[in-house]
């Protein structure tokens, strides 16, 4: 620099990080306590304290075992799946620069929808243990003709990819339906499946996913500075060296990788990625570092608060968490829209 | 002479905008490329800010080819201001500055007295102190304009790129940003490249004047001298008079309009 720049002000020039960050402890802090108080509202009522109380080995063998086998493993579920859900939705929306960008619209969640309903009827009796690896698959194998169709010209644009998903999305849907008109069995499960539901989730899920929240969350800390920084636009974003096809690729293969692991154990869970960055951006602003934590624990909340009703509403019939989720999200998500505008 | 380019091949998508350009930036001056839509000087200026990989050639970035460094080391050597700008929601100017101390900083870890005093420095240069708080969103065309100025200024290079960064502002605010990257050649020795739409802001504005037409450079030079009405015809397809501004002195272009005599086939997008 050819000025000597004069000795800063004593204003510091960084943005403070004081309320934003209290917002996202607060809103973990807030998962807790839904976790523990949506514990004991199934079918088999465990009133409180007794449910609390079962989870650490003391009440009756049968409030032990609803609470230990059948209670704990959806909480877990719905926190782990609705993190990664939240996540995977900020990380595409700040991508693509695209509000209505999720892996749901572009062509994550339908792909592994179909990668699942072709297991469950080609094979139907290799069915449920596969059904995870399936929509894995599947999740993994619509983003990947996404890209290779949105990419041109040595790179992609944001426009191209959601449109493009979109395109895909509505693609998968319609194979999804043609299959389950023409082979009639097999569709109860795949319907139950396909709303996103937590009722045939065991311990064995919840080790399926943890490692893949568990690992792939924090490796995001390492880009979200390069995620703000494209938030300028790509062309800001190189000029400021960013290596920004790079950094979109890996960003949205570890955001995929996300949303697939989600949907493989929990089915079709549409909205919550959709909403659950909306909402965080909202809270603390679009700096993706707090932007995502944030997200990832909204996401979090909707599915333990859904799935909690789900599971006691309407007993002993169980609502899908995903389903619930959708019909309390979407009037929220239409009156922020109309809030704003 | 830092930056340079040699017997460039630019293409812009499928479309061939240049063979065989080659360019020398002076140090120390400030340089526009004027020439109609689709001559090739935005897309000339992309790849001398290796944010477009030319074909064939070279450009060359004190003395060795930019794509062997990598993108953060020619972040800290050159700065351009892309014509598309994009505002994150509800950012404020302070916040969108300290952008610009991105290729300094490493990817963990906060900010150091360096990059303070570069985002402040930044700031008071371009005017902008007192509206470090507003939002972006909040701010009149020129003083956004001086909000990302100020941002590729926090970065601390010398060499400064700028694509037609008076485009869509109103004839106050062009003199406003013009007149800041002036101070900012004058004042504090950078180096300014820029693409202009008006020749006459251009012939005020530069000290070398470089005219592109179909991907080829027609003339270069101190804007007093290459200004002429030969040149608007070849470079623009239009007559002109070339008159004196009464107070600077830099040549004016008026042109002469004559019915049916401009070309109004459709010409190709901007590069």
């Amino acid at each position: 620099m050819s000025a000597t720049p004069v000795a800063a002000a004593a204003a510091p020039a960084v943005p403070r990080l004081g309320r934003p960050g209290l917002v996202v402890i607060g809103l973990f802090t807030l998962c807790l306590l839904a976790a523990f108080g949506t514990m004991g509202l199934g079918a088999v009522r465990v009133p409180q304290p007794h449910a609390i109380e079962a989870l650490f080995g003391h009440g009756t063998p049968d409030q032990v075992r609803t609470i230990r086998d059948y209670e704990l493993p959806r909480i877990l579920i719905a926190f782990l799946v609705g993190i990664g859900l939240g996540v995977s939705g900020g990380v595409i929306q700040g991508l693509t620069r695209n509000a209505l960008a999720a892996p749901d619209t572009i062509g994550v969640v339908k792909g592994a929808a179909l990668g699942a309903v072709i297991l469950l009827l080609a094979y139907p009796r290799a069915a449920l243990s596969y059904l995870p690896l399936a929509a894995f698959v599947g999740g993994i194998a619509a983003m990947a003709v996404v890209y290779l169709v949105a990419f041109r010209h040595g790179g992609t644009t944001p426009v191209r990819l959601v449109l493009v998903g979109v395109a895909v999305s509505a693609f998968c849907e319609s194979v999804i339906r043609y299959v389950m008109l023409h082979e009639a069995k097999g569709i109860g499960q795949a319907l139950v499946w396909l709303s996103g539901s937590l009722a045939s989730i065991d311990m064995q899920s919840v080790y399926q996913i943890l490692p893949w929240i568990g690992v792939l969350t924090p490796l995001l800390a390492l880009f979200v500075y390069k995620l703000d920084v494209m938030g300028l636009g790509d062309d800001m974003a190189a000029g400021l060296g960013v290596p920004v096809e790079w950094t979109r690729r890996i960003t949205l293969v570890i955001a995929v990788l996300l949303a697939s692991a989600c949907v493989s154990v929990a089915g079709s869970i549409i909205f919550v990625s959709l909403i659950s960055p909306q909402i965080a951006r909202r809270l603390v602003g679009s700096r993706h570092g707090l932007l995502l934590p944030a997200a990832g624990a909204i996401g979090s909340l909707i599915l333990l608060v859904s799935d909690a009703i789900g599971r006691g509403a309407d007993a002993p019939i169980e609502l899908p968490a995903g389903m619930v989720a959708a019909i309390i999200g979407a009037p929220y998500f239409v009156y922020l829209l109309m809030r704003k505008l | 002479m830092r930056l340079s380019g040699s017997n460039l091949a630019l293409h812009y998508e499928d479309v061939v905008v240049a063979r065989d350009l080659s360019i020398e930036i002076p140090d120390g001056q400030v340089s526009v490329l004027i020439g109609p839509n689709g001559s090739g000087k935005s897309t000339l200026l992309r790849a001398l800010s290796r944010l477009l990989k030319p074909k064939e050639g070279a450009v060359v970035l004190d003395g060795k080819a930019i794509e062997q460094y990598s993108t953060k080391e020619v972040a800290r050597r050159l700065a351009i201001l892309p014509q598309v700008l994009v505002a994150p929601e509800s950012i404020t100017v302070a916040e969108l500055v300290a952008y610009g101390r991105f290729p300094q900083r490493r990817s963990i870890g906060g900010m150091t007295d360096e990059d303070r005093a570069a985002i402040e420095w930044a700031m008071r240069v371009t005017g902008m102190l007192d509206l470090r708080d507003r939002g972006v969103d909040h701010l009149s065309g020129g003083q956004r304009q001086r909000a990302w100025i100020a941002l590729v200024l926090a970065q601390g290079t010398d060499l400064i790129l700028l694509d037609e960064p008076t485009t869509f502002l109103d004839i106050a605010y062009q003199l406003e940003v013009l007149e800041l990257l002036r101070h900012l050649n004058e004042a504090e020795g950078k180096t300014i490249v820029m693409v202009l739409h008006d020749i006459n802001m251009a012939c005020e504005y530069s000290h070398r004047l470089f005219a592109l037409r179909d991907g080829k450079l027609i003339a270069q030079g101190d804007p007093r001298v290459v200004l002429t009405s030969t040149l608007i015809r070849e470079v623009f397809g239009i007559d002109a008079h070339i008159l004196e501004h009464p107070t600077s002195h830099a040549p004016m272009c008026v042109p002469i309009a004559v019915p049916h005599a401009v070309d109004h086939s459709p010409v190709p997008a901007p590069a």
